[in-house]
């Protein structure tokens, strides 16, 4: 066999060197629909079976693995709510060696628990901070409390040199504390970013898009920004292509957001989902040059060429948007 | 010190790899840095198991591929080293 110099380089894109195999490089894992906050920003009201008991969650792992998924995100619900969280964690990590991301709410950090979690390596934990104070905070997440717990936590965490970063979504009543929430970070020694970016819930419900900005108010922070400007043209994203997400009951999705099942490793294997499943296919075969129709859509705004965000600003009106609509034809 | 003959070579700690279509996609978990090996740098990945010598590696991949021992030798000594400074590959042993 012809004898190619061995060859080795560092960094770059992995996830379009992912695609380029037609492997996930990503996954999201909702850990468990159950959280002990609720949020009057949250799309998620997704899961309608069970969460998947342990053993399930585990040979899913396995199947991720098997399939390259390299960088796992367990989100929820509230992944610490799951009691068996923890196992199944250091299962990902030191068993199975992915680099692991959990989005919490980080009100159920005890010391124990960041002891334990200082144990293996972790990417990041990721955290929201809706407010500066407690009483926004708490506002937000509609919990009495959550606000000093999620500091709390940080701090637990801070302390055993673990990665934390915080992010807020920008809406009406937290608009004028970005900057303070900046500071707060800061204060905390933790990275911090924010977006305007509100989801329709993912059965459908238009409640949280009361809470967006005006479109010239979220303009002008986005300049200030230095964020893409919504009149360029989109680009195809790695949803299908490179990730992959699960749903705590077992549906799997093209990605975090988009509303609408690819298929359910109850009933199918995750890799012929991911092979085979139509919505996986139609997803993955979008190409930059489709995102033409995005250009003169009301939407776009908001969405800015992404599929599921556009999927659910559009539902109700003429449902789906024109690019669902010309690439998921005949499978909605 | 570079890597030897009769060094025995093995996975770091905390590095994990997933071979997808037949490359290597090496990840440093604790320092997040990625890599990515080409067919032959995959082959000395995996062959740099705990268990033969750098010496085994050479010879195995001489068996696989036209290459000459000396290029083989150089190019893959030269590969174990770069490994072993970015901390993927560490001494598990001599066979000296």
């Amino acid at each position: 066999m012809f004898w190619p110099v061995p060859m080795i380089e560092y960094g770059g894109d992995i996830y379009t060197e992912f695609q380029r195999h037609g492997a996930p490089c990503g996954a999201g894992i909702e850990i468990t629909s159950a959280c002990n906050l609720d949020c009057v920003h949250c799309y998620h009201a997704r899961s309608e079976g069970p969460d998947l008991p342990r053993a399930e969650v585990e040979q899913l792992l396995r199947d991720l693995a098997a399939l390259g998924v390299l960088e796992l995100t367990f989100t929820g619900g509230e992944p610490f709510s799951r009691p068996d969280f923890l196992p199944i964690l250091r299962f990902a990590v030191v068993e199975l060696g992915f680099s692991v991301k959990i989005f919490s709410n980080l009100t159920r950090i005890s010391a124990s628990t960041a002891d334990y979690l200082a144990e293996f390596p972790l990417n990041r934990i990721e955290t929201s901070l809706l407010g500066h104070t407690a009483a926004l905070h708490d506002a937000l997440t509609r919990r009495t409390g959550s606000f000093d717990a999620c500091l709390a936590g940080i701090r637990l965490l801070r302390e055993r040199n673990i990665r934390v970063s915080a992010k807020t979504v920008v809406m009406r009543p937290n608009r004028a504390s970005i900057p303070e929430m900046y500071r707060l970070a800061r204060s905390l020694g933790i990275p911090f970013r924010h977006d305007d970016g509100i989801f329709v819930e993912s059965g459908g419900g238009r409640k949280p898009l009361s809470l967006r900005i005006s479109e010239s108010e979220a303009r002008r922070e986005r300049k200030k920004r230095g964020w893409r400007e919504a009149g360029s043209v989109p680009r195809a994203c790695n949803a299908a292509k490179s990730v992959i997400h699960i749903s705590a009951d077992g549906a799997v999705f093209p990605c975090g957001p988009f509303p609408i099942p690819a298929g359910n490793i109850n009933l199918q294997s995750l890799e012929s989902i991911w092979r085979n499943a139509q919505i996986m296919r139609r997803v993955r075969s979008l190409s930059d040059a489709e995102y033409r129709v995005c250009r003169n859509c009301r939407y776009r705004f908001w969405c800015n060429g992404c599929l599921a965000m556009g999927m659910g600003l559009a539902a109700g009106r003429k449902y789906p948007c024109r690019l669902a609509r010309m690439r998921l034809r005949g499978v909605l | 010190m570079p890597v030897g003959l009769g060094d025995v070579l093995r996975p770091a700690p905390n590095v994990t790899a997933r071979i997808v279509g037949g490359e290597a996609f090496v990840m440093h978990l604790v320092s997040l840095r990625t890599f990515s090996l080409n067919e032959t740098s995959t082959a000395v990945w995996l062959l740099a198991d705990g268990i033969r010598s750098a010496g085994g590696i050479i010879t195995a991949l001489m068996d696989e591929y036209e290459v000459g021992e000396a290029e083989c030798r150089q190019t893959v000594l030269d590969l174990l080293d770069r490994l072993v400074e970015e901390d993927l590959l560490v001494l598990a042993g001599s066979h000296d």
